[in-house]
């Protein structure tokens, strides 16, 4: 048996979804093992390969995090609270 | 007073809340379901907020009114869960020494929240369910 060593300092990162985000993810928060100074952009991309029908074409959403709407160069944490945005409809 | 609730809107304490003696003129703005849209008869909608940054984006709308206009207080309430016709989704009240104040920081108030606020709305119809197509956050 080989083992491999993965080097890299991962981590573990929790997103929280909302609207038709969660109906199309099947779950109102996800857990998300990513490579320490993963931005904003990348988690979408992580995210939208694992999930094809939440591609932005479909629901433009954002990314918001510890409550502020956040450009995709931001870099995410492990304490930080991140959350999936679909466009918003109150009212 | 800013506030997600659970609960059903009660509009004598919101005009309670905006009321002081120095003020000529208080306005109210109520968001009720409307029983039908584009797709025909609607039942019921269900409504789902991030409640902690909508209620921060809430009082952000309220210093924004607070400094364009010369009021004197601003409410706001949106409710959450499912909403039968005509029930109360949202209250925007503003008090202030003259009518023309009011109108337009109400106004200000509830266009913002509707296109700012992290609030989602789903719709029950004949047509089946859907959630409602909305405006995108900005930074």
């Amino acid at each position: 048996m080989t083992t491999t060593t993965d080097d890299r300092e991962t981590d573990l990162i929790k997103v929280k979804l909302f609207g038709i985000s969660t109906e199309i993810v099947g779950k109102s928060e996800m857990t998300l093992l990513v490579p320490v100074g993963t931005t904003v952009g990348n988690l979408k991309k992580k995210i939208t390969k694992m999930y094809p029908s939440l591609d932005v074409a479909n629901v433009p959403f954002v990314f918001a995090v510890n409550h502020r709407v956040v450009n995709e160069d931001v870099p995410v944490k492990h304490l930080d609270e991140i959350a999936i945005l679909p466009p918003v409809s109150g009212g | 007073m800013i506030l997600i609730t659970d609960n059903a809107i009660d509009l004598s304490k919101i005009l309670i809340d905006v009321s002081d003696n120095s003020a000529g003129a208080i306005t109210l703005f109520v968001g009720t379901v409307r029983d039908r849209d584009s797709d025909g008869h609607v039942s019921a909608l269900y409504y789902e907020a991030y409640k902690k940054m909508a209620e921060d984006m809430m009082t952000e709308i309220e210093k924004e009114v607070l400094r364009k206009w010369n009021i004197i207080k601003f409410s706001a309430t949106h409710r959450i869960g499912t909403l039968k016709v005509s029930e109360i989704s949202v209250a925007v009240a503003v008090s202030s020494e003259h009518r023309n104040e009011a109108f337009e920081a109400c106004k200000y108030g509830i266009d913002n929240i509707k296109t700012r606020v992290p609030i989602w709305k789903k719709e029950y119809s004949e047509a089946g369910d859907k959630w409602v197509t909305g405006v995108s956050l900005h930074e």
